[in-house]
């Protein structure tokens, strides 16, 4: 699946995000910046990729400023098979 | 030649203590040493590299460890003192279990530390080590119900294999005990047990 990762300056522009999406509607994943993409912020906000454009709109309109928008693929069928040890 | 020193179920320093009367006789050769917790693997790993030997490979095993060294370096010393070695109050458990008793992360910002709890929870389900348990107690078990933002995350926890074990109790008094969407109803037995035998418990 592709998803758009968008990243904040800050994390209260990141909750904040989360507060207008949820308000419109929306379902947006608030979680820790992928380690391949870099920001200022800990926090991202990951939708569809497809979603990227209606997202992007709503936050602009809200004054939710943001930092970047990453394209990320992820195949999470994948991501649940992966090896991994108990510790 | 390889000389096997079968050291597990031994609380520390003991197996230590076995590793160096193999070492001080083994000059030249190699050794494997077996434990069965991670603690005396630590201290085993940190004798042999403070004493000079090499530590060739160390595979897991459900419940023990095969420490394989290099041969034994004829100017290697092993001079130690085995109260260095002694493990933590926790030896003898295996595993980390996470203990989760509120529905947020610390104190400052609810909004935020409702935030780090999820992402927490998102983040663990993708790394290469998982806990063998994650405990949920009071505002905790809100984590696990229907409708919480946690709750795929658990999931796929579940299915990984990680137990999760949710206080009845504390489900009862949040009369939440029909929302239930993963893990288990435990109880304080259950729950104290699995945090006793952890070899290790992270709070969160």
């Amino acid at each position: 699946m592709v998803f758009a990762i968008i990243t904040f300056h800050n994390t209260h522009f990141a909750l904040k995000a989360k507060r207008v999406l949820e308000m419109n509607g929306n379902k947006p994943e608030i979680i820790p910046v992928p380690r391949e993409f870099s920001s200022e912020c800990g926090f991202c906000c990951k939708v569809l990729w497809e979603e990227k454009d209606k997202t992007e709109d709503l936050l602009k309109g809200h004054c939710v400023e943001f930092d970047a928008v990453h394209r990320w693929e992820r195949d999470e069928e994948m991501e649940r098979q992966k090896k991994f040890r108990f510790v | 030649m390889s000389i096997e020193i079968d050291a597990r179920g031994l609380p520390c320093p003991q197996p230590v203590i076995k590793t160096k009367e193999a070492y001080a006789k083994g000059k030249g050769e190699t050794l494997v040493i077996i434990v069965s917790t991670v603690e005396s693997r630590d201290n085993v790993a940190r004798f042999l590299k403070h004493s000079g030997a090499e530590i060739e490979r160390i595979e897991e095993k459900p419940g023990e460890f095969y420490i394989y060294t290099k041969e034994i370096p004829e100017t290697g010393t092993a001079d130690i003192k085995p109260e260095e070695y002694v493990c933590t109050p926790q030896q003898g458990g295996t595993g980390t279990t996470v203990f989760i008793n509120k529905d947020r992360v610390g104190h400052g910002s609810d909004e935020l530390g409702i935030n780090l709890v999820r992402a927490f929870i998102a983040t663990i389900k993708d790394l290469s080590v998982q806990p063998k348990a994650i405990c949920f107690m009071n505002g905790g078990v809100k984590l696990t119900v229907k409708g919480s933002e946690t709750l795929p995350y658990l999931k796929e926890l579940e299915e990984k294999g990680v137990e999760l074990l949710v206080c009845g109790t504390c489900l009862g008094y949040f009369n939440l005990k029909e929302q239930l969407g993963a893990g288990r109803i435990s109880n304080m037995y259950d729950i104290s047990e699995t945090m006793l035998k952890s070899s290790k418990v992270i709070t969160i």
